[in-house]
């Protein structure tokens, strides 16, 4: 019951991040089914309808279901503390809005159960396809819609506390990154989110009340619902990147045990990103048939972003450089995110040149791309988060060893399911399809391989954090040396159940 | 209740020893209203903008989902605003005991005869400090916490007997 009606800022963030496991070890089951399928070429364990309806909801759990609301976790557990507040500024609302996702996510899976099964439209459910599933693309509309709603509510008051409830002496200049990347992620949401609403919205009507937005057939425009879906769906990557680039930016400082280089720089390169990231999204869409000036005006505005995030990544190789580096696990996923979403920023830089799009558009190189900067990007941002907090949170010391493990065969088997994909999608296999020509089956064997060995690298994974709750030695107030924020320095550990019902002052 | 929290306390200053004191109790706001509003509001433009932006291309439906949420943060915005200024400004002169209690729109001032006032701690939904008078009750110290609640109230029920 207590965690029913809960609005302790902790008890939520704990929520979020339980559920959010949760959802990620569906959404992976899912990738595994994708992968049994692909291990062979022919068809061998699905019919392609089915196939179809996994990757949909594989994309739609992974991003709704789990990376999103993991950084919520962390949003609630640490803006209070870091900011010096005692709670969220709306804890009732805060209640409600976590307790919307299960029953979305519970919609999203009954859909499978419906007549005509899930939709299969993808992630991004591009019309006029989604006009011809069956009544699972209203469930998933409906879970959409709620998905939505709990982000915006969560975005206001997110905004409402790191505004108004900062300790006296906590400026704005002066908050933790991670503050400041929540803080431009919770804008981003209110601006997008609303697009989002209205294209599933019109999706629907288009199904059942006789509009014909995008429905081709009625008089409507199928490329309207790309533009509709992208201006929403390109925020959206730096919705989920940029709290994974707050957590790395506390992360590194503190394990090379100096200040974080180009503090200021970093928060003008968070909000550039944020702002140019609505001036790139038609370059999702190069192949529709579009002004070459279109094409050159989304070309050059989407290489615009590797300035920003350039100084980023600089920034957080200059915090290093000539630190006193050590490597525990949080620092060892900081630094495979370093590499491995720099990466992903690369290929990204190359799919936004518009020859080369149109050549690998809607291939294996493209999947492969966006999984750098999901995976590897946010997800092991993630992680990072959580080995770094976790004795914070629970007040026991992960263990060390297994954490290190648990890192290594993540980086391991990460690259091996998805570095190959770029070679698949530079010799042209389409995304999205079941069965494939024998020249492919060595790289999608090996990316099977990988994506059973990471899956089975996260039940390590879940032992070490159950294994840290039930009986992991005790933590100190502040584990690690280099760690500077309030919640380290004016904190115990495990932190008490209320904290800060008085603000610190921040000199 | 976090005793453990090695925190610098903000000090209850009361002003000199012997005669009155003044002493004004705020809650803890980073933002003024004003910039809390000039943030919601920009945000609603924003939301609105892009919903019309959306309209004059054929897809209007988006306009009143960032309707909604315009409202959503005007509702923040009243929600939060409404007691961002609250205070009470508690002064003692002359014998006199005065009350001036601001929540949300209303202000309110109390007299009291402060040799006939008694400072009681009650611990009904948390520590909670009543000033009684012969007639009237008057709940103060609303904007501290448990903790300084009872320092306050040791203190003012010290001062009232001087
Ligand atoms: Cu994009």
């Amino acid at each position: 019951m207590r965690w029913i009606t809960t609005t302790n800022h902790k008890d939520i963030g704990t929520l979020y991040l339980w559920f959010s496991f949760i959802m990620f070890s569906v959404g992976g089951l899912m990738a595994v089914g994708i992968r049994m399928e692909l291990f062979s070429p022919g068809l061998q364990v699905m019919d392609p309808d089915f196939f179809n309806q996994l990757t949909t909801m594989h994309g739609l759990i992974m991003v709704f279901g789990a990376i999103m609301p993991v950084f919520v976790g962390f949003a609630n557990w640490q803006i209070p503390m870091m900011i010096g507040a005692p709670d969220m500024a709306f804890a009732r609302l805060n209640n409600w809005s976590f307790w919307l996702l299960p029953f979305a996510a519970t919609l999203l899976v009954l859909s499978f159960f419906m007549p005509g099964g899930a939709p299969g439209v993808g992630w991004t459910m591009y019309a006029p396809l989604t006009v011809q599933m069956g009544i699972g693309m209203d469930l998933t509309i409906f879970a959409v819609h709620i998905l939505g709603m709990s982000s915006i509510l969560g975005s206001i008051n997110i905004i409402t506390t790191i505004l108004n409830m900062r300790a006296p002496g906590m400026t704005l200049m002066k908050m933790p990154l991670f503050v400041w990347t929540w803080l431009i992620t919770a804008y981003l949401l209110v601006a997008a989110m609303p697009v989002l609403a209205g294209a599933v919205t019109m999706t629907l009507t288009d199904r059942h009340f006789g509009t014909s937005f995008f429905n081709a057939a009625g008089g409507g425009d199928p490329v309207l619902y790309q533009h509709v879906f992208w201006f929403f769906g390109h925020p959206e990557v730096y919705i989920i990147a940029l709290p994974g680039f707050g957590v790395i930016s506390q992360v590194i400082p503190a394990f090379s045990r100096k200040p974080l280089f180009g503090y200021a720089s970093m928060v003008y390169a968070t909000s550039a990103i944020a702002i140019i990231s609505f001036i790139v999204w038609a370059h999702h869409m190069y192949t529709v048939g579009m002004p070459v000036t279109g094409q050159l005006f989304f070309m050059y505005a989407t290489m615009l972003v590797a300035v920003p995030t350039g100084v980023k990544v600089f920034n957080w190789v200059a915090t290093m450089w000539k630190g006193s580096l050590t490597f525990e696990t949080p620092m060892l996923f900081a630094c495979g995110f370093l590499f491995m979403f720099t990466l992903g920023g690369f290929t990204g830089l190359v799919l936004s040149l518009v020859p080369i799009d149109i050549q690998v558009h809607d291939t294996y190189y493209v999947v492969a791309h966006f999984h750098y900067v999901m995976v590897a990007g946010a997800l092991f941002a993630a992680f990072a988060g959580i080995y770094f907090w976790i004795p914070k949170w629970t007040g026991h010391m992960y263990n060390e060893t297994l954490g290190k493990i648990h890192f290594w065969l993540t980086l391991v088997f990460f690259n091996m399911i998805f570095f190959v994909q770029h070679f698949l999608g530079l010799a042209g296999m389409p995304r999205r399809i079941p069965d494939y020509p024998l020249m492919f089956e060595t790289w999608n064997k090996i990316s099977s391989l990988g994506a059973f060995g990471m899956g089975l690298a996260q039940l390590l994974f879940l032992y070490v954090v159950i294994d840290c709750i039930r009986k992991g030695a005790p933590a100190p107030q502040k584990p690690w040396e280099g760690a500077d924020s309030l919640e380290w320095t004016h904190l115990p550990t495990p932190v008490p159940y209320h904290t800060f019902e008085t603000p610190p002052v921040v000199k | 209740m976090d005793g453990s929290q090695n925190i610098p306390r903000r000090e209850l200053a009361f002003l000199d020893e012997r005669g009155g004191f003044s002493l004004t109790l705020k809650r803890n706001c980073s933002n003024s209203p004003a910039g809390f509003a000039c943030a919601c509001g920009a945000l609603a433009v924003a939301a609105l903008a892009i919903g019309t932006g959306f309209a004059l291309a054929g897809a209007w439906l988006v306009l009143p989902f960032a309707g909604l949420e315009a409202l959503a943060l005007g509702a923040a915005f009243v929600l939060y605003a409404r007691h961002a200024a609250d205070y009470e400004r508690i002064e003692l002169g002359a014998g006199r005991l005065t009350v001036e209690v601001a929540d949300a729109q209303r202000s309110a001032r109390y007299e009291l005869d402060a040799r006939r006032v008694q400072v009681c701690v009650r611990n009904e939904h948390g520590v909670r400090v009543v000033l009684r008078g012969p007639k009237e009750e008057l709940e103060v110290g609303r904007n501290l916490d448990a903790e300084a609640r009872l320092r306050f109230a040791a203190e003012l029920d010290k001062r009232l007997r001087i």
